[in-house]
């Protein structure tokens, strides 16, 4: 999809931006500063202290070899999403599988901030699904808290049934629909 | 601001004292199988010759206007056996329209000057021979609709005791523009205009019971926060107390709302000042507890928490923080909305893959559903009187608002615009002169 397609461009863009640069602590202040103007860019506070404790060089810093196993690994972090049950924010099985390969990529990728996208299927209310779209996300989140990622390197957001992945209605999209999407910053 | 009709101004003078009426013509809001009532409202009787399709007009949106609100029986002209022109102000021949059955008989006399209307109204109850109410109207020509819509609510207060919902007004979100904005319209969906351009998604508005603020969720901040907007005067806040802050409802006879927001991991309801400041947590489950809508008296509030494993309504209690579930049938009850009078709690349920709109009391007895086999019916909000329910529907394909009467009858949809319309919220009776 289109969208997606952007994503990557903005990983190939931006990571190496990451890499090369402070740019994350200047947009830490930027992001501390409109916070404290009250409702700013509120979504992108984990800036706030993304760094706290993990050098700002460690991890990815070094290596030039690595690019392109590093390209396919942040695809694959970016593009593939932990599906949940109907109503439901337990992550199964196969969740988890996919969370572990996501804690090992932030271990591995210590700069790398994320913003984990909950989202749920059309067939709920809008307000309800609002909230299981964000107790979703907490669930991801809280999981790769326990993997021993730092929770100040997640954000969480919910989109409810606002942004369908795939706008069939019927299980096949639903499924694909009920989801926790992950966005690197 | 949005309202440019505030400016008008309108002379009205009770022109009789109605008999102090024991009135036998009693609609009763609570009855589901009330008979409607037949009226009779010739067009009204104008002055002079050119007047005559003001006068006509003013009839017929006072028609309309009473006909909305599912009370009452238009009775058609052509039985008349009076003409309009025949009437001597203040005389009425009783037997002439009881004989076609007519219970309520309302004349008007019309009267220009330059563009000034004035307007003499007059409502009967034809058995027992007296005048319900009388009032004058004086204004410019272009607030006929607005003049008129007083009296109706004059003629509703003379039977029910409550002014009704001619006043109110519905706000609602539409795709229209390709981005979800929050319009408001009047309380039959005239005169829709978008409130708000924050080419983002913006959800889930509701007024204050004064009609001076709306709340409402947009992402313009790129993640879900509170608008709160003054709408009279400008201005407002925004309340981002956490990752998400969502479902604002206003607790009524007080600056104050309550939302949902995202603290530590679990969905909790809090109690919010009018600048949006968190006051109290009034929920209290590891899951979702959402949608809150308050009761009358601003001490209880619906909601919906997943805290048994399936979203159900409770209704909590702000002061001792207990909640009590009240929906048990089905696996999905959400979208509360508390009743004006108090009693009963509307929401949407899903069951058999079908969405609905249902009423429940407030003590959890006396279920009855609304709506039947017509695409997802959603949103439910009362009007502020009692007698209706706004909700969305996408009976006809896409989402649009509609109405019916407390009782699930006379569903019909409100407005016709572009794109879908969905979370319509009825205001309280707001009268702006």
């Amino acid at each position: 999809m289109k969208r997606r397609l952007m994503m990557v461009l903005a990983l190939v863009l931006i990571v190496p931006g990451l890499l090369m640069t402070a740019a994350c602590s200047k947009k830490a202040v930027k992001s501390d500063a409109a916070l404290t103007q009250g409702g700013g860019d509120t979504g992108r506070t984990i800036g706030k202290d993304p760094k706290k404790g993990t050098g700002s060089d460690s991890g990815i810093g070094g290596t030039g070899t690595g690019d392109t196993m590093r390209g396919a690994a942040a695809d694959r972090f970016v593009n593939e999403d932990v599906t949940f049950a109907y109503d439901s924010s337990a992550l199964d099985a196969r969740a988890q599988e996919i969370l572990k390969f996501k804690a090992e990529f932030l271990r591995s990728n210590a700069n790398a901030a994320v913003t984990i996208e909950g989202h749920c299927d059309e067939r709920g209310t809008s307000e309800y699904n609002m909230a299981l779209g964000q107790k979703r996300a907490d669930s991801v989140k809280k999981f790769l808290i326990n993997s021993g990622i730092s929770g100040s390197r997640m954000n969480t957001v919910s989109f409810g049934k606002e942004r369908a992945l795939d706008p069939g209605h019927n299980e096949a999209a639903w499924s694909k629909n009920r989801r926790a999407h992950f966005v690197l910053q | 601001m949005m309202n440019s009709r505030n400016s008008f101004f309108i002379v009205f003078l009770t022109l009789f004292l109605p008999m102090v009426c024991s009135a036998e013509i009693n609609i009763n809001i609570s009855n589901p199988n009330m008979r409607k009532i037949p009226i009779a409202i010739p067009a009204f009787n104008a002055s002079a010759a050119g007047e005559d399709a003001i006068a006509k007009k003013g009839a017929d949106i006072l028609g309309s206007t009473l006909d909305f609100t599912g009370f009452f029986k238009l009775l058609d002209r052509v039985s008349f056996l009076e003409d309009p022109k025949n009437f001597n102000p203040g005389v009425v021949n009783y037997r002439n329209w009881t004989a076609i059955g007519a219970e309520i008989l309302v004349t008007g006399q019309t009267q220009m000057q330059g563009d000034t209307l004035q307007m003499d109204l007059r409502a009967y109850d034809t058995f027992k021979g007296n005048l319900l109410v009388g009032k004058r109207y004086k204004g410019h020509v272009n607030d006929l609709q607005k003049m008129v819509r007083r009296f109706a609510s004059e003629i509703i207060f003379a039977l029910t005791g409550n002014w009704g919902i001619f006043d109110s007004q519905i706000c609602f979100v539409s795709t229209g523009t390709g981005f979800k904005e929050i319009y408001m319209s009047d309380f039959d969906g005239g005169n829709p205009q978008q409130i708000t351009n924050h080419r983002s998604i913006s959800m889930t508005p509701a007024l204050s019971p004064d009609g001076n603020w709306i709340a409402y969720t947009s992402y313009m901040k790129s993640k879900p926060v509170i608008f709160i907007k003054n709408m009279v005067g400008g201005g407002g806040s925004i309340s981002s107390e956490s990752n998400m802050n969502i479902t604002p409802d206003w607790v009524p006879g007080k600056f104050m709302l309550a939302a949902t927001l995202s603290l530590g991991g679990s969905q909790e309801i809090y109690l919010l000042t009018g600048a949006g400041k968190i006051i109290k947590k009034i929920t209290n489950s590891p899951g979702i507890d959402v949608s809150p809508s308050f009761s009358p008296d601003g001490h209880r509030f619906a909601f919906v928490s997943d805290r048994a494993g399936s979203p159900q309504i409770y209704i909590g209690d702000t002061d001792s923080g207990r909640a009590d579930r009240i929906t048990f049938e089905g696996k999905y009850n959400t979208q509360p909305s508390w009743s004006p009078k108090g009693d009963k709690i509307a929401y949407s349920s899903i069951s058999g893959g079908q969405i609905n709109i249902c009423v429940i009391g407030v003590g959890g007895g006396g279920t009855a559903q609304l709506t039947y086999n017509s695409g997802r019916n959603e949103y439910p909000s009362w009007a502020p009187d009692g007698s209706m329910i706004a909700y969305a529907s996408s009976r006809e394909g896409s989402n649009r608002i509609y109405v019916m009467t407390a009782y699930g009858t006379d569903q019909r949809r409100l407005v016709s615009l572009p794109g879908e319309q969905t979370s319509p919220k009825w205001s309280a009776r707001v009268v702006r002169n």
